[in-house]
């Protein structure tokens, strides 16, 4: 539940009025969300930190010197700094290509991946077999296939195997939610 | 925007696929941008579909065949219990690194500091339970040297962490990430300096810190 002061705009006020703790909260509160923005379209770590402090650095100036208009709307005063900012990385990014075209580029990362990334994966293997296996039929593996695999639209896989939208969510989610509990309970091994 | 709304129209994995028209992806990110569940989801979306389309590849490439949509499913099916047995081996090599990968996954605390508000006081500073980067954003004038060294200081000067050649965001602000390990309860100093070209360095900012665990 919501309290009246950690409201969107009561946190802009709190703000306003100089409160310390409230532009923590507010990092707090919109920390993950961020990241998860940011790493829809940025998929080097590097530049997607560099973006999410970038996001809050300006988020907290603007909100600090009164330039956000609808404190109601916070959230999506939020939103809209980080796509902006991503899309400056991007042309940023392009016109330093442009400007070194042609000139090797020294501090191209290896290509393979690293130690971590291949744990990572060789874990995500496991995962994704046991959820497989876990379906309770070749039409469930079929969806999942489709929908991952070939990016096949929701309407197609359903016209295709004869099964309603509502089984198809059924598929789909029962896959994430087992998916999700096998890793946590790696994730609670691991931490053992 | 309501969850059954995401719901039925599969707001999640259209969002991970990148295929939401601007309009809604951007009401959809203003909704999740505050909304655990949906940031749980949309994690769980992305490494679902990317382990499939990995372990689909993997199992491509060791067997050399022309896949079809069926062959793939069957295979990996079959595929399960090497993978099983395989959760139990990699047991001890991903506890040395999961530390590293949570502190990885999940997103850095970042804390402001500026010069005006938080160089007399100690800011208190609560040190994540799990492991994470802690970004410290400190607000100084950056335009003087091109690298930065920052150092937490103990009472008696000890230094507990350091790090060099940090370059500035902005032309007036700084970030020193620490990973939380590093962070010890009790009082400390955050020392940044700048870094002339042949390494002498010159303190240009000190916010005294009172580390906190929750």
């Amino acid at each position: 539940m919501e309290v009246a002061g950690s409201s969107d705009s009561g946190l802009v006020s709190r703000i306003l009025a100089g409160e310390r703790a409230a532009e923590d909260e507010l990092v707090r509160r919109f920390s993950r969300g961020v990241s998860v923005i940011i790493g829809q379209s940025l998929a080097d770590p590097a530049a997607a930190a560099d973006v999410y402090q970038e996001t809050f650095r300006l988020v907290l100036l603007k909100v600090r010197a009164g330039e956000v208009r609808e404190p109601e709307r916070l959230a999506g005063f939020i939103c809209g700094i980080a796509r902006s900012l991503v899309v400056e990385h991007f042309r940023r990014a392009a016109r330093l290509r442009e400007r070194h075209e042609g000139e090797p580029d020294r501090q191209l990362p290896s290509p393979e991946p690293n130690q971590l990334d291949q744990l990572l994966r060789q874990e995500r293997a496991v995962l994704v077999r046991r959820v497989l296996s876990e379906l309770a039929s070749d039409r469930d593996r079929k969806i999942l296939y489709r929908f991952y695999i070939e990016d096949d639209e929701k309407e197609n896989i359903c016209a295709d195997l004869g099964i309603s939208a509502l089984h198809f969510n059924h598929v789909i989610s029962r896959a994430r939610q087992r998916y999700k509990k096998i890793f946590e309970s790696m994730g609670d091994a691991s931490r053992k | 925007m309501d969850h059954s709304r995401i719901e039925e129209h599969n707001l999640i994995d259209r969002y991970v696929r990148g295929t939401l028209p601007a309009d809604e992806r951007a009401a959809f990110e203003e909704h999740f941008v505050d909304c655990a569940a949906c940031q749980d989801q949309i994690d769980v979306a992305k490494s679902l579909r990317l382990a499939v389309r990995e372990s689909v590849a993997e199992t491509r490439a060791s067997s050399g065949w022309r896949w079809t949509a069926i062959a793939a499913c069957a295979c990996l099916g079959i595929a399960l219990a090497a993978g099983s047995m395989f959760l139990f081996e990699r047991q001890s090599a991903r506890s040395e690194l999961a530390s590293l990968r949570f502190s990885l996954e999940r997103p850095p605390v970042v804390f402001g500091l500026s010069l005006s508000r938080d160089a007399s006081e100690p800011r208190t500073v609560t040190i994540p339970a799990e492991p994470r980067w802690v970004v410290f954003l400190a607000e100084i004038d950056a335009t003087r040297y091109s690298r930065y060294r920052a150092a937490v200081v103990g009472g008696r000067g000890e230094e507990t962490w350091s790090k060099e050649g940090i370059e500035a965001n902005s032309p007036d602000s700084i970030s020193v990430p620490i990973p939380s390990a590093a962070l010890h309860p009790g009082t400390y100093t955050l020392v940044v300096s700048g870094q002339q070209p042949e390494g002498s360095l010159t303190t240009v900012a000190r916010f005294p810190l009172l580390l906190a665990v929750p």
